[in-house]
Parts: C-alpha cells; structure tokens; sequence
C-alpha cells in the first residue's frame, strides 16, 4: 500500500507539480555509476540487503523529483546522491525503529526517549560521509577507528608506511569533519 | 618560525588522538605560539574521532555490491508514471509495484492518478461512540496524549460512506481506530497521514467489505506531526479526510 499510496499523493500534491522541461535527469546512468556505492551505504546503515535495495530505488525516485536542485558547481552528482540517500535511509531506520507491536497501554505509555531519532540520524551521517571518502581513506578510518587496529599493523597488512597511513587519517578526519558540519547545517536549514 | 605541512599535520593528529610524545609536545608549543588555530583544529579532530569510533561496524565488501536490476526497473516505473500523471491528469495507468514486494500486487488494481476530492461531502458528524467500543479498555485523551484514544470529525467522506475514526498516540507512532460503512467490497483503500509540511507516511490498506468493517492501523510518525488523515481509493481520489488538531492546542 504504501509505495501505491504515497505515489498518488506525490503525483497528485500542486507542490509537488512540475514542468517536464527542467533539468534531465538519467535515472539508469546514475544507477550504474552510483547504484553499489548507495547500496554499500545503506546496507551498512540498515544490515538488510532488501530494505537497502528500496532505499536505492527511493533515493533514485527522489532524486529525479528533486533533479531541480542538483548544482554541479556545490558538488558532484555522487555527493548529492549521497545527501538524499542519507535522509531516506534515516527515514527508514526510523521506521525500522518504531516497528509497530502490539500495545494497549493502560495506563498510558512512558514517554519517548529523547534523543534516538537524533542518534539514528547521527549515526546513518557518519556513515554516509565514510561513504564519500575514497577507499583509501575510508579504510584507514574503519581499521584503525572502528576497528581498533593498529598503524603498524594496518602498515604490515598494506605495505603503506604508517606516516602516509597517518596523513591519510588526517585528511580523512578533516574531509569527514567538514562533511558532517555541512550535513548539519543542511539539517537546520 | 614556520612548520612544515607534514609536521603539522602529524602534530595536530598526535595531539586530537593523544598519541604526542615530549618532543611533539614541545613543538606543539611551538606552534601554538605562532597558529592560534591549532587548539580549534586539535579539539574539531577529537570530535570527529570520537564520533568514527562510536561506530559499531563498516562492512566495505558490500561496497561491492550490485542493485538488483528490480531496483532500477521499480524507479523506472514509479518516475515514468509520475510523468504521466503530470503531462495527463486524470487517465488512467498500469498499477505501480515495488520490485521484490509482488505481495504488495493486487489483481485488478489500478493505479493512481490525479488525487482528487471530487464527491466528498462535509459532515462534520461521527459516530465516536461506535470507535468508543471497539476501544473500551482505552482511556480517552487529548490530542498527542500516549496511548488514549483521540476523537476525530472527519470532515469529508464519499457519498454512501459512513466513517468513525479515533486516533490514538503512541511512541512509536500513530495508531488509527476505523470502522468503516459503505466501502465497495473488493475494492483497496490506503490509508495516508500527513504532516503538516505535506509530508505522508503510509499507514496500510483495507478492503471494502459488504458489511461494516472494523480495523486498526498504525503508521510510523508521532502524533505531534500528523496533520490530517485521508483514505485514498485506488482511482486516485481522496475517499474521506479528517483533519487533526494540533497536539497541545
């Protein structure tokens, strides 16, 4: 029901009415050239291939609704996919959180936790701005940051010298910084 | 005095994980004296660090993966009939599923254009005291209030219709009560909730049934943020809607 339904709502909103003669937008191209990058993202966000998948397909869908927006001189193609992939798959796993269950709270429920929508979100950011790091980067920051491993370690495994290995740890910290900071900022806008 | 780029660089890094050792500490010093900057540049690092290792896991083999074709086929499919939707209101089209979900496929469905209110009538009325039994342990409260059972006025409902809602608040989202009269039998009906920057989050379907028919729903967004409720029919029109009053109004 839910894809159904929304779709009719999305068609049918006057905001949501749109000329056809804006900006292209190859849904096909853009799947091939950034369709595992956003299913590697949301699987690591959501660890369910199936509701990855839909958040793909939602993220493409958006995508071209929002083509409007895109602007090659603030970033890449790869970026803004990116941007979008992340709210939708916050919206999923704010879904997948609330799972409905059987209640019939008598006396009433305690109150929300504050706080988890905000962790949810937090969490799926930094995922999708490991996301945007180059491979080498990125590994760099899971073996040594999430995994705790070591440089010298890492250095063994890769052949890399630790100095470049900590370079490449400071520039993707920085890269990283900057992403969230602007992921922020978007949020509150 | 002037640092090389490495040098800082590693400097910086040493200092935001806490690896300095004395002479770094010194230069450090050194630096700070000459890049007011550095402190900041040292504590947004720390953050950032902080945060990266909060993380449970990254798996980057499935980096690798490919999309099921299904994938681009669904987003196809739901772009090009928005697109008719837009350049042709009012014709009908093939029914839109979702690659995989072929239990979301309903025989003889069709599918949805140009949402429209068109024969829906003011009533201003309802029933509550039949939603009031199908809810009898439930205590009734304002709206937002967790877990009571919030009485509703829809304000439009198809001719030969004759709808109660309640409305109850949850924390994990919005819980609504039905009893429904005058549905054709067969027929789909989707239940959408919108929030009050138009925003919709699904909330399930019903069939028509020939007799009265009970059902409960829930969706997953907070009471607080839910503007209004509407039933949509499968031929794209708005079979009932009730607006909802603003959580602590």
């Amino acid at each position: 029901m839910t894809t159904v339904g929304l779709a009719v709502l999305d068609r049918a909103a006057p905001r949501e009415a749109r000329p056809l003669s804006r900006r292209d937008f190859d849904v096909a191209r853009a799947f091939d050239e950034h369709g595992s990058l956003l299913l590697g993202l949301a699987v690591n966000a959501l660890g369910d291939r199936h509701a990855a998948e839909d958040c793909v397909q939602e993220t493409l869908v958006r995508a071209w609704r929002a083509r409007d927006t895109f602007r090659a001189d603030r970033g890449s193609e790869r970026t803004w996919l990116i941007a979008i992939a992340r709210r939708v798959i916050i919206d999923s796993a704010r879904a997948r959180s609330r799972r409905p269950v059987e209640v019939r709270a008598v006396p009433p429920e305690p109150a929300p936790q504050p706080g988890v929508d905000g962790q949810v979100a937090d969490r799926v950011t930094l995922l999708a701005g490991l996301a945007r790091l180059s491979p080498e980067h990125r590994q760099v920051v899971v073996e040594v940051q999430v995994r705790g491993m070591s440089y010298d370690e890492l250095s063994r495994r890769t052949g890399v010298g630790v100095g470049t290995l900590r370079s490449r740890m400071y520039y993707a910290l920085r890269a990283l910084r900057g992403i969230l900071t602007e992921e922020a900022d978007h949020d509150d806008a | 005095m002037t640092t090389p780029e490495g040098d800082r660089v590693e400097l910086v890094l040493a200092a935001a994980d806490g690896s300095l050792d004395d002479v770094q500490r010194r230069q450090l010093e050194a630096l700070r004296a000459v890049d007011p900057t550095v402190d900041a540049e040292i504590a947004e690092l720390r953050s950032t660090l902080e945060a990266v290792q909060q993380l449970d896991e990254w798996d980057e083999d499935v980096m690798l993966l490919t999309p099921s074709p299904a994938v681009l086929r669904g987003a196809k499919e739901q772009i090009a009939s928005e697109e008719d939707a837009t350049a042709q209101p009012g014709v009908a089209d093939e029914p839109q599923v979702r690659p995989g979900d072929a239990d979301r496929a309903r025989p003889g469905r069709r599918a949805l254009f140009g949402l429209a209110a068109a024969g829906l009538v003011a009533t201003g009325a309802v029933g509550q005291g039949v939603v009031r039994r199908l809810r009898p342990g439930t205590p009734e409260g304002d709206p937002g209030t967790l877990g009571a059972l919030e009485r509703t006025v829809l304000e439009d409902v198809a001719p030969g219709a004759e709808i109660d809602l309640g409305v109850i608040a949850h924390t994990w989202g919005t819980e609504t009560v039905w009893v429904v009269e005058g549905a054709e039998p067969g027929v789909v009906y989707d239940v959408v909730l919108l929030d009050r920057s138009g925003g919709r989050t699904g909330s399930g379907s019903f069939l028509g049934t020939r007799d009265p028919l009970d059902c409960e729903l829930n969706a997953a967004i907070l009471r607080e943020d839910v503007a209004e409720v509407l039933v949509v029919t499968a031929g794209g029109q708005v079979w009932a809607r009730a607006p909802l009053p603003p959580v602590g109004a």
